[in-house]
């Protein structure tokens, strides 16, 4: 028996219905996927949106002389390009653009990441500066102490295969990076979230850092001036995350592999490079016990690159916590690095 | 016994999704996506219904294999013990033997019931009335690690003690089945209606175990009968696209709804693990959101279950109704967890006499019945006080609609629209207090949330995030039941052009995607 007419136009409904959804998870799907490889926010905004901002500074400005800094969360509340340019710009005679590329929880494969995608895009530093934060460096069977905080969502599928050879267990953080290739969607929620509704998404899982962010990629601390309690609540925190490994820290492994690998690219494209050991707070430098800071002192000596201590350069109340600055701590601390660094280095260089 | 992680441990302490197996399916969950889809292509490759039948079966065994494998045989076997029992009653005129094999079926469900689920209550409060303190017992395993075994009750060991008693009382770390509440109920069901002789006993064995081990519904209902669903087991299935439609449509917002439950928990979790931390402000709000949470958390994977089983050719009742539009307390209870509340009913609240009798004599037996009610959702006295409370506003109510029905005013005032939405807020207020109880902390937490409630507290730790997001999705929440209430909204979905339809469900299904929190929430119920 011939099924009504009614019923045969609803069935061919369900059925149109039912390849449109197909068809528009494909197109979502993909769409994702191609955009993340265009648009370099959506996959990894900490990256992306610092690297829009450079972009925009050095369009806006013809010819000028590019300082990039790439560290941690210590760098990007510390190094005031703004207050730098303000600085120089007066004695350099010239155009000149010092930008901060710190990235909360970035270790030395993050930097390397970041400074191959810089360079791929074309955007190249006249001067290198390089965080190195010791504990980065700490040598453990489990890997490099950069695994704790390793999102592979953020990275490219090419990027996750290469920081897997610096010791990070592949295995583990491959789940993470399929999903974004499977179900990119659900697998980039959070980045894709934070950025339409930062307010949806907790803490935790925010990676919309750099859209607070001035115009030369700093951010200032969450508060403009600290109590003594609230310093020391910092300072707490942060000695119970850095003492156990600080009290006896051995250098070695895929983190110092890294490094030499950041120096080896910039030697390459005939970047100068410079470390920086970042200012810390009298309380937080206690950490370094004497026979710890005598293999730091001979692990930056082998690296065969000049190498900036600026750890004494602040008092303590330039500090939330013993070791990220305040805006004063970050003007003072880049005031002192462009005139003592990056000023003698381009008079020289001219 | 070795503590498994996989399961939830008696005393009716949900736990996080993290603690189930590696390899638990949820419904929100790729793993049970990729099960499902493979499942539903061979099943409809199949051209033979047997075959459909025993790759249901199959399916549904490993469904629960999946995530504890000495369990999933426990159910199996009680499953073919019922059906024997079943055919054996059917078989038989005499009265007696089938009163007998009704109660062994009876015993046998209830027994493992109570095993798993209340043994460590009973023995937890009884040790706690004789005021005792559980030791850890520990033992070295073949690991070289020291395990928990079990707890020993010094409090009964001293009371037996004293009286030159030597007892060894010890609470053992049991697990409790996943959905063991909602098979021993369509179990149950089964053998009595058999008994009854409402249902004729099913003869063929792989269609009574795809009744009771059926996948979507296995873990968390709804609770179905056999008269409902061993008719389906026999009826040849066709490929339908109307019924895919029907069934992704349902299964994509019972997805929704489930994302929505778990955002809510953003708000809720926090509040209720450490009640002593939030303030009046944030007590408040978590408890809002824990209805909002458990309404769509719930209705959500019924949804989810309901679709899915449409897609496999069968159908499942609706379980939930639009309840927290319900104007009193008996008539959330029609659109609430309707499996479970009609289970009670004609199982529990009729066999006890049901309202055929004076007001007091009705009373104890809704008193009766929501006690076992909330002794059903969990092994602790929160839910007992939860079933104890919904019992008496159920018994309030039926004495405020015999003091209203002989004031005409008073009753005309309360059918006006203010009338009805004061009703509507009453009751969601009510149910919403009670959800206070529906929880794994413990009393003391509850009370603590009491306090805090109704006397001005200021928190010590923040809230992770701004309310906002909230309340969107609580006005989403609302927009939803106007137009499941709509006529014209219905008109509207039967008038889109199904390319539209297509992408709107495609664009539902993204949003959800990205919703989704951090945390992998499995579902309440699961637990019950």
């Amino acid at each position: 028996m011939s099924k009504p007419s009614s019923l045969r136009r609803r069935q061919r409904r369900a059925r149109q219905s039912f390849i449109s959804l197909a068809v528009s998870l494909i197109v979502l799907h993909l769409g994702l996927l191609i955009a993340c490889e265009y648009v370099p926010r959506l996959r990894d905004p900490l990256f992306g949106d610092k690297q829009h901002l450079f972009a925009m500074r050095c369009e806006n400005v013809s010819n000028p002389t590019v300082v990039l800094m790439i560290g941690s969360s210590r760098t990007g509340m510390g190094f005031h390009g703004l207050h730098i340019e303000k600085v120089l710009q007066p004695e350099l005679q010239r155009p000149l653009i010092a930008f901060n590329f710190g990235v909360p929880a970035a270790g030395p494969m993050t930097h390397l990441i970041y400074l191959r995608r810089l360079l791929k895009e074309g955007q190249r530093p006249d001067l290198l500066f390089v965080e190195v934060l010791p504990s980065m460096f700490v040598e453990q069977k489990e890997g490099p102490l950069e695994r704790n905080w390793f999102a592979a969502d953020r990275f490219r599928g090419y990027e996750f295969a290469m920081v897997s050879r610096y010791g990070l267990d592949a295995a583990k953080y491959a789940p993470d990076w399929w999903r974004t290739f499977w179900n990119p969607w659900f697998g980039l929620r959070f980045q894709l979230l934070a950025r339409i509704a930062p307010g949806w998404v907790p803490w935790k899982v925010r990676y919309d850092w750099g859209r607070g962010a001035d115009a030369a990629g700093w951010s200032t601390a969450m508060t403009p001036t600290v109590t003594r309690e609230s310093y020391l609540r910092g300072l707490t925190q942060a000695t119970a995350e850095y003492q156990p490994i600080l009290q006896d820290l051995h250098i070695g492994g895929h983190a110092v592999q890294a490094l030499h690998d950041i120096i080896a690219i910039a030697r390459d494209e005939g970047i100068p490079i410079r470390l920086v050991l970042m200012p810390e707070g009298t309380d937080f430098r206690r950490m370094y016990l004497p026979h710890v800071q005598a293999r730091i002192d001979v692990f930056l000596k082998d690296l065969g690159v000049e190498v900036i201590d600026a750890r004494r350069w602040l008092n303590d109340d330039q500090f939330t916590d013993g070791h990220h600055m305040l805006r004063s701590g970050a003007e003072r601390f880049s005031e002192q690095l462009g005139r003592e660094v990056i000023l003698p280095f381009f008079k020289k260089s001219r | 016994m070795m503590p498994d992680d996989r399961m939830s441990r008696a005393g009716g302490s949900p736990l996080p999704a993290h603690d189930c197996g590696k390899d638990a399916m949820f419904f929100n969950t790729a793993l049970y996506l990729v099960f499902f889809f493979g499942v539903f292509t061979l099943y409809w490759l199949l051209p033979w219904a047997r075959a459909r039948v025993y790759l249901l079966v199959g399916a549904s065994f490993y469904f629960y294999y999946s995530w504890s494998a000495q369990l999933a045989f426990l159910v199996t076997a009680t499953t073919v013990m019922d059906y024997l029992l079943a055919r054996a009653m059917d078989s038989t005129h005499k009265q007696r033997l089938r009163k007998l094999l009704l109660l062994a079926s009876i015993f046998v469900n209830v027994g493992i019931l109570c095993y798993f689920k209340y043994m460590n209550f009973f023995l937890d409060s009884l040790n706690e009335a004789f005021g005792g303190v559980k030791t850890m017992m520990q033992e070295t395993g073949p690991d070289g690690k020291v395990h928990i075994v079990g707890q020993v009750l010094n409090g009964l060991n001293g009371f037996f003690g004293s009286m030159g008693m030597e007892p060894s009382f010890v609470l053992r770390e049991i697990i409790v089945p996943f959905g063991i509440s909602f098979y021993t109920f369509e179990a149950i069901s089964y053998t009595v209606d058999v008994y009854s002789r409402k249902i004729k006993a099913e003869r063929n064995l792989p269609n009574f175990m795809l009744f009771i081990l059926f996948f979507p519904h296995l873990v968390s209902g709804p609770i179905v009968r056999g008269s409902d669903f061993l008719p389906q087991t026999h009826r040849k299935k066709r490929w339908d696209w109307l019924r895919m439609q029907l069934g992704v449509q349902i299964f994509l917002i019972g997805f929704f709804k489930k994302v929505i439950a778990d955002r809510m928990g953003l708000f809720q979790t926090p509040v209720f693990d450490n009640p002593e931390s939030y303030g009046t402000g944030a007590t408040w709000l978590a408890v809002f959101a824990f209805a909002m949470r458990i309404y769509c958390d719930f209705s959500g994977y019924t949804d989810m279950a309901i679709g899915s089983a449409h897609m496999l050719g069968y159908k499942l009742k609706q379980n939930f109704f639009m309840p927290y539009l319900s104007k009193n307390v008996g008539e959330f209870w029609r659109r609430w967890h309707i499996s479970l509340s009609t289970w009670i009913r004609d199982y529990l609240f009729i066999p006890l006499g049901g309202s055929r009798g004076g007001k007091w004599f009705v009373a104890r037996n809704l008193m009766i019945t929501m006690t076992i009610g909330g002794l059903w959702h969990g092994a602790s006295w929160n839910f007992i006080i939860w079933g104890v409370l919904h019992g008496a506003m159920l018994v309030t109510h039926r004495f405020f609609r015999d003091f209203v029905v002989v004031r005409p005013r008073l009753d005309g005032a309360l059918q006006t629209w203010l009338g009805t939405a004061f009703r509507m807020s009453l009751t969601f207020f009510c149910v919403m207090m009670c959800w206070t109880f529906f929880h794994k902390g413990t009393l003391s937490d509850t009370m603590t949330m009491f306090e805090h409630m109704f006397t001005a507290t200021i928190s010590t730790r923040p809230m992770d995030l701004p309310n906002r997001s909230l309340w969107y999705l609580f006005a989403v929440i609302v927009v939803a039941h106007w137009v499941g209430s709509s006529p014209a909204a219905k008109r509207l979905y039967w008038r889109t052009p199904a390319p539209v339809l297509g992408m709107a469900n495609a664009a539902l299904l993204t949003i959800g995607l990205v919703l989704m929190p951090e945390t992998d929430n499995a579902f309440i119920y699961f637990d019950f």
